[in-house]
């Protein structure tokens, strides 16, 4: 699809008297007609010059000879052409295969020079190169980086119940300190079990590219069993939940949807004080469908606001015990595989909307 | 006291099952395969099967479809590390009756495993009591606590039966047409309304419960103490 697209900008860009084609064309009609003029002035130096030469009474006898000797002067011109003209074309192909070996390697930081807008096809070749390398380094970068911080989110909760643990082993503990000790223990493990299902979960979601296994079902009811799985955590929070659904039917992965609006739901219920509400909309349009998932809680600024999608981000760190930052990750990942999209209003201190539109 | 047949193979998970279970006044019963487990049904009572899923020699999809396949209708709760929707999918098919993913909370798997063998006493003994209201499953009549019998039609019936079958849970108003109307048939979700009214009408004077409309989700049976 996306390769479709740039073939035409291809050749869009580069100004027909710059591609390839015509230059072949070119140098090859150059070639014919340079053979074809040289032998020509040999023919008449020849005739005039040399009048009683054997060349020019086998040329002006037979015709056939005439053809040989331009055929021989065109190859040999267009040859030795060719041979010069080769090594300076070839050039910038040598040095791409060179810098293609070295990112076989490993070594993402090629970069092959170019001036400015590419206007031959080779210089489009470098130009798409030179990206791909960025990207690659670029993948490379976040990669490690999500390693590092994955890791430090795995040993952290580690540090704490091991910690306890052995210290639970000490005899002369208070049943206070004990009970602690036994409560951040629990509290940690069920950190670590929730990361662990939350990251398997997100590297599913990132190395998958389509989405297979779509079926036809009521986006309305779904909706209403998502709220129902989460039930005790509002009805612990005297939330209000106000649905409010058309009925919807939708044909599409019903267990990527799932993460979003589990996702959106429990981090409504979450960012909600006591006593708020939550409403969940559902709108039919003419070739989509809009959920809107709106709280009375604490809202974000702009600045939290810009960063909600990024892994491991979370706007405050206060809430930290709460969440590991890669739920809305997930859930925009999972919506954009769905061929939809994630967007988010909100006012601090009034509450949040996050509106995901998906196409039927 | 109920017997709960715990199959693991875990040495440490199986100890923690028994120490739960026993703190809550079950009877735990260990085995740490499928094949154990088969064993012991044969010669011991159980009434209640606590199973994960990941086991050598046979896991717990193949013991479900053993157990089933041989006419066993003992409630089964799958308790596995397996999260995704697909091994969900599979553990009902293969015929669990409910499924929690590990780790698990101890105290919603004991209320799921109350919930459960209630479930199998009422399916057992095909009648509900609420307080002092008892419906009978087969002849879909109901003694109400003034001594007096009412007969129900069918569908209000198996109406009340579900909602009173797990009360507090949340219904749907498609999961109640779903389980008890035709999927095919005619009706749509205003017929559920009709009924619920209908029955909210015939038990108006009994205090042991209620049906309590959640806007927007659905129905729930509340018993009242």
């Amino acid at each position: 699809m996306k390769l479709g697209g740039k073939k035409r900008a291809l050749n869009d860009g580069i100004r027909w008297r710059n591609t390839l084609r015509w230059r072949l064309t070119l140098f090859v009609f150059a070639v014919i007609v340079f053979a074809g003029l040289l032998t020509a002035a040999v023919c008449i130096t020849a005739m005039t010059v040399f009048r009683r030469s054997w060349l020019a009474s086998a040329l002006m006898v037979n015709p056939f000879v005439m053809t040989a000797v331009l055929l021989c002067v065109c190859a040999i011109i267009g040859t030795l052409l060719t041979g010069f003209l080769g090594k300076y074309y070839l050039k910038p192909l040598k040095q791409l295969i060179a810098a293609t070996k070295e990112v076989k390697k490993g070594n993402f930081k090629v970069h092959l020079d170019t001036d400015g807008n590419p206007q031959t096809e080779m210089e489009e070749l470098i130009h798409s190169f030179n990206e791909m390398s960025r990207e690659l380094d670029g993948i490379e970068m976040f990669r490690n980086d999500f390693i590092n911080n994955f890791s430090h989110e795995f040993k952290t909760p580690i540090v704490s119940i091991c910690g306890f643990a052995k210290q639970l082993e000490i005899e002369d503990l208070t049943p206070e300190q004990r009970l602690e000790y036994a409560k951040i223990i629990a509290e940690e493990s069920d950190r670590l079990a929730k990361l662990a299902t939350n990251v398997l979960e997100l590297s599913r979601l990132e190395n998958q590219q389509i989405v297979t296994d779509k079926q036809e079902f009521y986006l309305d009811e779904q909706l209403r069993q998502c709220i129902l799985l989460q039930e005790s955590l509002w009805t612990e929070k005297e939330i209000e939940i106000i649905p409010e659904l058309d009925e919807v039917k939708l044909f599409s992965n019903e267990e990527l949807l799932s993460h979003i609006w589990l996702n959106l739901i429990g981090n409504a219920i979450k960012f909600t004080p006591k006593g708020g509400t939550v409403h969940v909309g559902l709108k039919e349009r003419a070739d989509s469908v809009t959920v809107m998932i709106s709280d009375t809680g604490i809202g974000m600024s702009d600045e939290i606001r810009s960063h909600i999608f990024e892994k491991f981000y979370q706007g405050d760190p206060s809430h930290h015990k709460s969440g590991y930052g890669i739920g809305l990750t997930m859930a925009h990942r999972a919506a954009v595989l769905c061929g939809g999209s994630i967007a988010v209003e909100s006012t601090t201190g009034k509450g949040s909307t996050f509106s995901v539109t998906l196409p039927k | 006291m109920f017997q709960i047949l715990v199959v693991e193979d875990d040495k440490n998970v199986r100890r923690l099952m028994e120490t739960v279970l026993n703190r809550y006044g079950y009877d735990p019963i260990l085995a740490c395969d499928g094949k154990e487990a088969l064993e012991i049904m044969d010669r011991k009572h159980v009434d209640l099967v606590l199973l994960d899923v990941m086991m050598p020699r046979m896991d717990g999809y193949e013991f479900t479809n053993i157990l089933r396949s041989s006419g066993c209708t003992i409630p089964i709760l799958m308790v596995t590390a397996r999260e995704t929707q697909n091994d969900k999918k599979r553990g009902f098919i293969a015929g669990a009756d409910d499924y929690m993913v590990k780790p698990v909370d101890e105290e919603e798997m004991i209320l799921r495993i109350a919930a459960l063998l209630r479930r199998s006493q009422i399916a057992g003994e095909r009648k509900l009591t609420v307080g002092e209201t008892t419906l009978y499953y087969d002849s879909f009549s109901a003694k109400l606590p003034s001594g007096e019998r009412m007969e129900l039609p069918q569908k209000e019936f198996l109406l009340l039966f579900k909602l009173l079958s797990y009360p507090n849970k949340i219904y749907t108003r498609r999961q109640l047409m779903d389980e008890i109307w035709d999927m095919d048939s005619e009706s749509d979700e205003r017929t559920v309304d009709v009924h619920v009214s209908r029955v909210r009408e015939r038990f108006r004077n009994v205090p042991d419960f209620e049906i309590v409309t959640v806007r927007g989700l659905g129905y729930k049976a509340v018993v009242r103490k």
